[in-house]
């Protein structure tokens, strides 16, 4: 094959050969049956790609997007400056009030300290609700939900903050007697390691588990805890969520997501 | 929304006013979220990766630099964001066999049509670095100028690289029968 024909083709595909070059490429592929072969698939692959079509994101997205900005990114700085209103409220502190000050500073930095030491022995308690509470009360014996929670943070660091998080599903319920009942939680759209399960009666169910759902098996009114880190880097969780009571006796389960603040 | 008007609401975004970039991302996640598609070929991943763009865009705002246009600017930031999101990916998870992802929920699965599914399994048979190009030359139709700046490659590098991309697309498509040269 003549080593400008290639290059030509290529041009030929783009709509980039100027008269001269089309003249030539013409005759070359006239004279060459490998380099019309070639030519004649490379029309054909890109015939296919002219005819893909672009699909539409889906509505949710450009809000997600808006929802995921970080408002104050830049935001007007007021001209009101620190330094200005710290020159203008140093002029009238005196000294007893600069005595008081740092006493205040000082007891502030052993609260925070002692903040700082407690802050590695974290437990569930410690954890903020991050999308508000989902509540739903129910007299049925059996309540079933699709539950899927955006998870909204601030920003490129709210991203990072996710991946590295430790996240808590929760469950409270609430029956009128010491039955039995179960929970089936499944995990769609994220992949997750279990850290803990807790069970703030001290009666702890029967447990299984499998890489998509979870199913604990718990008496009397009591509120579970379930400890995970998502693994993957999807930023939903959706969570079809199951309690069964045969005994028509279950008065309210409240299901709630929450993250480590 | 020309060239000049892009530029008009970046300035209103530096100014802090936040809901001006809507429109941006009205205008070009259309765009974004195909590219993201035909590179990642998974539904969920190209709206991660479409959400990621428009952040780091926003983000980035104040270091845009407007000699260069603005679309030419999110497609930079979208191949990068694109390629990278793909090569951490393919550590964690097997290639995908086509784009339904089966644990969506049943509302958050879309259709997409057979010939887009076909293209997008082809673009899936080749390098990171080939499906750019194919997807920037071919869809959305950059001349080898703005590829360079694009992919931040000499401009002789991206026509190597395309037809090289080319060759291997085409080979892709002869195994599945769907380019010959005996077709008339």
């Amino acid at each position: 094959m003549h080593p400008d024909i290639v290059e030509l083709i290529h041009k030929n595909i783009d709509g980039l050969l100027t008269e001269e070059e089309k003249a030539a490429f013409e005759k070359l592929i006239s004279e060459d049956s490998e380099a019309a072969a070639l030519y004649q698939e490379l029309s054909q692959m890109s015939d296919i790609l002219a005819q893909a079509q672009p699909e539409t994101p889906p509505a949710y997205l450009s809000k997600h997007i808006m929802n995921s900005l970080a408002p104050d990114r830049y935001q007007v700085k007021p001209k009101n400056t620190f330094v200005s209103s710290a020159k203008k409220y140093l002029a009238v502190i005196n000294l007893r009030m600069l005595y008081a000050f740092s006493s205040g500073l000082a007891v502030a930095a052993v609260v925070f300290v002692l903040y700082l030491t407690s802050a590695g022995n974290r437990n569930v308690g410690d954890y903020n609700v991050l999308q508000g509470a989902l509540v739903r009360n129910n007299t049925e014996n059996q309540v079933s939900q699709m539950v899927e929670i955006p998870i909204s943070f601030d920003g490129l660091e709210g991203i990072a903050k996710f991946r590295k998080m430790n996240m808590c599903i929760g469950v409270e319920i609430e029956l009128n007697s010491s039955n039995r009942y179960q929970i089936e939680i499944n995990f769609d759209l994220i992949d997750y390691n279990i850290l803990s399960i807790v069970n703030h009666s001290g009666d702890i169910g029967i447990q299984t588990s499998d890489s998509r759902a979870l199913i604990l098996n718990g008496v009397g009114t009591n509120k579970w805890e379930i400890i995970f880190e998502p693994i993957s880097e999807k930023r939903r969780i959706s969570l079809n969520f199951s309690v069964t009571n045969d005994e028509h006796q279950l008065v309210k389960q409240i299901p709630f997501i929450i993250g480590q603040d | 929304m020309s060239e000049q008007q892009d530029k008009r609401v970046v300035q209103e975004c530096l100014k802090g006013d936040i809901k001006a970039f809507e429109q941006l991302v009205e205008k070009y996640q259309k765009q974004v979220y195909n590219t993201a598609l035909r590179i990642s070929n998974d539904i969920a991943d190209a709206e991660d990766i479409t959400q990621n763009v428009f952040i780091k865009v926003y983000e980035n705002l104040d270091k845009y630099n407007s000699r260069y246009a603005f679309f030419s600017w999110i497609y930079r930031i979208a191949m990068n964001e694109s390629i990278n999101y793909n090569k951490q990916k393919k550590y964690f998870t097997p290639l995908q066999e086509n784009l339904v992802d089966i644990n969506a929920a049943p509302d958050k699965q879309f259709e997409i049509s057979e010939n887009n599914s076909i293209i997008n399994n082809a673009l899936s048979g080749l390098t990171l670095d080939h499906r750019a190009v194919i997807v920037l030359r071919h869809f959305v139709g950059f001349s080898y100028n703005e590829l360079s700046y694009i992919l931040e490659i000499p401009e002789k590098t991206v026509k190597s690289r395309l037809f090289s991309a080319r060759h291997a697309l085409k080979d892709v498509l002869n195994n599945k029968g769907l380019v010959d040269h005996n077709a008339s």
